[in-house]
């Protein structure tokens, strides 16, 4: 276990992003620090990159132009964006600071087999920020699997007066290894199976939002028998049965496992809710049980529907998270706004796509910077109990 | 539309049964219940307290509800208006599960389904409390059980013993009471094994427990099938002779000690231990006056030697109770301060110089007087006073010699050392600390150490030695030629001197023969390098012939007797001592 901590910064407030796809860590990282910082020293410095630059030279530039209190955190990715910009391999930064903000970090180690109680140890670092408007990121590694009961732990620590946002580390979508970071000006940590819970707190307001684009496809279904994320029955038959007729394919279609991921990432299933839908990424079917499975859970008992969207709703539902999280502010100006944008949703948009989306966001924001990464998982939390999303993007603004 | 399926309420039930704490049930309800009707808040209310709150702190749910169990609304901080549902649950136990909600209150179906939840938990509570009593029961039931298990096992236990399968001291004299009901001759033999006490220490007491149960099934390989071997305690064992005389059982005792005499294949090595036996017989006496007089009788076997038999005689007991009274007194006499220390000189037989002296320790007690130490020592050693004892004797000595020292600069002084002493690890500290205290330098200092100390325990005693060696005081074996000192050992110890046994020159004039043992000594003491002290001059025929013979230092009375330290300086006249000659 270990903790940051960032009291209340004071100084003019700022919030800076910035990109650099240079190979070398170190050239990456002094390039992505520069237009982040611009000579500030930040509060908190967001750094995400895609596998193979965590090393420590990655953070020798930010180390160098941080104060004795900035908290350095972030993750690998499946792609990031920053300044504008969105790349699969590079290194993003995002930072702010100045007055009125506070930022207090808790990083629950081993989280494997222990998600809930990671969640709610990552979320204790709340108890030390005493804001007015307060919010809870959290940094997962992406391949502990039921990622929902860190969400859990974390409500349970934080409740619902306070808002989650978040996502998990990846590793351009290869699912072998994921890494966290986490340190200050003295050193940072490179870690795995970890969950960072960085308390932010501001006197100004933080609002966070949360969109799709993803409609409901044909009739609702009955989960009638499921573990965790692994359904393994729907209406009362076998969960790859229903799937595969469903789409018109048989068993064939899982020869190849990359080409059942990609057929499967263009139908989620969505579990109904009433702020809308929370997706669910088909992940791999398995012949032998003929199960599908999830990374996220899919309760036993639930209504569930087959999801379908377009090009166009995908890139609105980029736009509309935008609006939620600057609707959120309560009509105070942004300052900056961080982004965690589902990997798959890449993949389903295409590169192009991908870039009109990020021209999507920019221009719903209209001037105010942005930073964040894709994921292998999103954490929101405005409504209700549950935080857990797929193929979603959360966002969050600052004032 | 609903966002939840009927499905949802066998999952509830399935999930708060599948808890079977009452707590963790609630606490699962509460969490189910708003995760599936999407609220921000859920609690559970038990005759009017808010029991759990999911979503907020329960202060600041029971604060916001302001004592009201189902108000429409409530209102948290940082979340605004919420519209609160609750339901009902429970005939017996009356509670309430409730929800609240930011932005919509619950429709009709949901306020059904939270209606639905809240029975499920009531049935669910209602069946734990059930299981629950069911549980206690069942639990108070088997922890009876185990109790009356627990009982049995140990009757058993004290019955047998559970390592080495033997009966115990209780069987033991419940056989023995039955066998001297029949007014048959019967024997008890105690045995007591010499030597385990080091087994257990080096090797461990788990191999010291595989010991004992071999000993245990060569006792029994012994005796005939209707003799009994049984476990006292600890290395003590007893057997029972029927039909069989005292004088009898000193064949099958000697036997037994044979028998154990042969090494043990223990934990990888072979172990050498012993045996004391001691006899009593009946009928007559109660059976545990015999046991315990075979007892006493094996300890006078003890005090003989190790692998003696000796048979009970009725004044041992007296023995053993002035043996009790000694070591009440000892314990004592060192607070007292009722030990002195005597010097006997130790004198270069070419020259005639005395060049060190021995510390004898002497102890005089008010009521008994002199007592020798020949009886006070090994009991020291038995009862472990030895090591203050031997601290006390080390630091006086080192102080008085140190004195001397000032007027006869190269006096040596020899302390004796106990076995006991020697293992004691903080030893060679005590040595470092008197040295440092008294500012002797270390080659004035000898210290003796017996021939079967060294060789009870070679390997111990060299690693002793060796620590003793490093601080660069002298080490001398003490009655040498008395024990059984394996050559090859001698080779290997880090000794300085061999302080040859008085026993070869008790004649007041020595034979041939004699003259032949202690020429060989002397020989192989050159050969070593070692130098050569002889004990017990009493005449002035035997100081002649072991210079003859090329001794190096002579002790006895015939050159001085041992003196009390303020008569020594002028016992010793002026000559100046010349220590050490190898």
């Amino acid at each position: 276990m270990s903790t940051g901590m960032n009291d209340v910064s004071t100084g003019a407030r700022w919030f800076g992003t910035g990109h650099s796809t240079l190979t070398d860590p170190a050239a990456a990282g002094a390039e992505a620090a520069a237009g982040a910082l611009d000579g500030r020293v930040p509060a908190v410095v967001f750094v995400f990159c895609s596998v193979g630059y965590q090393v420590p030279e990655l953070f020798d530039a930010v180390r160098a132009q941080a104060g004795p209190d900035t908290v350095i955190v972030g993750c690998t990715t499946s792609g990031q964006l920053g300044d504008g910009r969105v790349s699969r391999a590079g290194v993003a930064m995002t930072a702010w600071g100045g007055a009125g903000f506070a930022v207090r970090t808790q990083v629950a180690r081993g989280a494997t087999g222990r998600l809930r109680e990671a969640g709610a140890q990552a979320a204790s670092c709340l108890a030390a920020v005493g804001s007015e408007h307060r919010a809870l990121l959290i940094i997962g590694d992406g391949l502990t699997g039921a990622t929902h009961e860190i969400v859990r732990g974390a409500f349970s620590v934080a409740g619902a007066a306070v808002p989650l946002a978040g996502g998990c580390a990846g590793d351009n979508l290869t699912y072998v290894r994921t890494y966290q970071f986490h340190g200050g000006r003295d050193g940072v940590e490179i870690l795995s199976d970890t969950v960072i819970g960085i308390a932010i707190g501001s006197d100004r307001p933080l609002g966070v939002g949360l969109a799709h684009g993803w409609q409901k496809q044909g009739d609702a279904m009955v989960v009638t028998n499921s573990r965790d994320g692994r359904v393994l029955e729907l209406d009362g038959e076998p969960a790859l049965d229903v799937f595969l007729r469903r789409l018109g394919v048989g068993d064939s279609a899982l020869d190849d496992p990359a080409a059942f991921r990609d057929l499967a990432f263009h139908h989620p299933l969505g579990l109904s809710r009433r702020s809308g839908e929370d997706i669910r990424v088909i992940h791999d079917g398995d012949l032998s049980d003929r199960s599908l499975i999830c990374l996220a859970d899919v309760p036993q008992g639930a209504l569930i529907w087959m999801m379908t969207s377009d090009h166009d709703s995908l890139l609105d539902s980029a736009g509309e998270a935008s609006g939620q999280a600057l609707e959120a502010l309560g009509g105070v100006p942004a300052l900056g706004m961080l982004v965690f944008d589902c990997a798959a949703r890449w993949i389903k948009l295409g590169e192009a796509g991908v870039q009109q989306e990020n021209a999507e966001i920019g221009k719903r924001l209209d001037g105010v910077p942005y930073g964040g990464f894709y994921t292998n998982g999103e954490i929101g939390r405005v409504r209700g109990a549950l935080g857990m999303h797929h193929f979603t993007l959360v966002t969050l603004a600052l004032a | 539309m609903n966002h939840w399926s009927t499905h949802q309420l066998t999952e509830f039930f399935a999930a708060v049964c599948a808890v079977q704490q009452e707590d963790r049930a609630i606490m699962v309800a509460v969490e189910q219940a708003s995760e599936v009707l999407e609220a921000e808040i859920g609690a559970v209310l038990r005759d009017g307290r808010v029991e759990v709150a999911w979503g907020t702190s329960r202060d600041q749910l029971v604060a916001a509800l302001g004592g009201e169990e189902r108000p429409d609304t409530l209102t948290l901080a940082g979340l605004g208006e919420l519209h609160v549902s609750s339901a009902r649950f429970g005939s017996g136990s009356r509670g309430a599960l409730l929800v609240a909600r930011a932005g919509d209150p619950l429709d009709p179906e949901e306020r059904q389904l939270l209606q639905a939840m809240a029975q499920t938990l009531g049935l669910a509570l209602t069946n734990l409390s059930l299981l629950s009593a069911e549980r206690s029961l069942r639990e108070d039931r088997e922890r009876e059980a185990a109790e009356r298990l627990a009982l049995l096992e140990s009757l058993r236990e004290a019955r047998h013993d559970s390592l080495t399968g033997l009966p115990t001291r209780v069987l033991f004299l419940e056989m023995l009471a039955e066998r001297l009901a029949c007014n048959t001759p019967t024997s008890v033999l105690f045995v007591d094994l010499d030597r385990f006490k080091a087994v257990n220490d080096s090797l461990g007491h788990r191999a010291g427990d595989e010991l004992l149960g071999l000993v245990a099934q060569r006792v029994r390989a012994c005796l005939r099938p209707t003799d009994t071997a049984a476990r006292i305690g600890g290395d003590e064992f007893a057997v029972l002779l029927t039909d069989c005389e005292a004088d009898q059982a000193v064949p099958v005792a000697q036997r037994l000690i044979d028998a154990i005499k042969v090494p043990f294949a223990v934990a990888g090595q072979e172990v050498f231990i012993g045996a004391s036996i001691g006899i009593a017989a009946g009928p007559g006496p109660a059976p545990s006056e015999i046991l315990g007089n075979a007892d006493v009788a094996m300890y006078r076997a003890k005090t003989e030697g190790p692998g003696k038999v000796v048979l009970f005689e009725p004044q041992m007991h007296a023995e053993a109770l002035a043996r009790l009274t000694l070591n009440g007194d000892l314990q004592r006499a060192l607070t007292l301060g009722e030990f002195r220390l005597q010097y006997q000189p130790l004198i270069d037989l070419s020259s005639g110089e005395t060049v060190g002296v021995e510390a004898l320790v002497r102890w005089q007690n008010p009521d008994r007087g002199y007592v020798s130490p020949a009886d006070f020592v090994p009991m020291a050693e038995e009862t472990g006073l030895i090591s203050d004892l031997g601290r006390w004797v080390l630091n006086t000595a080192g102080r008085q010699a140190a004195a001397w020292r000032r007027t006869r600069p190269g006096l040596g002084i020899n302390v004796n050392v106990s076995g006991r002493q020697l293992t004691d690890p903080q030893f060679a500290a005590d040595v470092e600390r008197m040295l440092a205290d008294t500012r002797l330098p270390p080659e004035a200092v000898t210290l003796e150490l017996t021939e079967s100390v060294l060789m009870s325990d070679p390997k111990t005693a060299i690693a002793c030695l060796r620590d003793l060696q490093d601080l660069g005081v002298d080490v001398s074996i003490d009655d040498f030629g008395t024990g059984y000192s394996s050559l090859s050992y001698l080779q290997r110890l880090p000794v300085d001197e061999l302080k040859i046994d008085r026993a070869f020159i008790s004649r007041e004039n020595p034979t041939t023969a004699d003259l032949a043992v202690i020429r060989t000594i002397v020989e192989l003491a050159r050969t070593l390098r070692l130098r050569t002290v002889i004990e017990g001059i009493e005449t002035e025929a035997q100081r002649n012939a072991m210079r003859l013979l090329g001794c190096d230092l002579g002790q006895g009375y015939h050159l001085c007797r041992p003196v009390h330290p303020e008569n020594l300086l002028a016992s010793l006249g002026t000559a100046e001592p010349g220590r050490r000659a190898a």
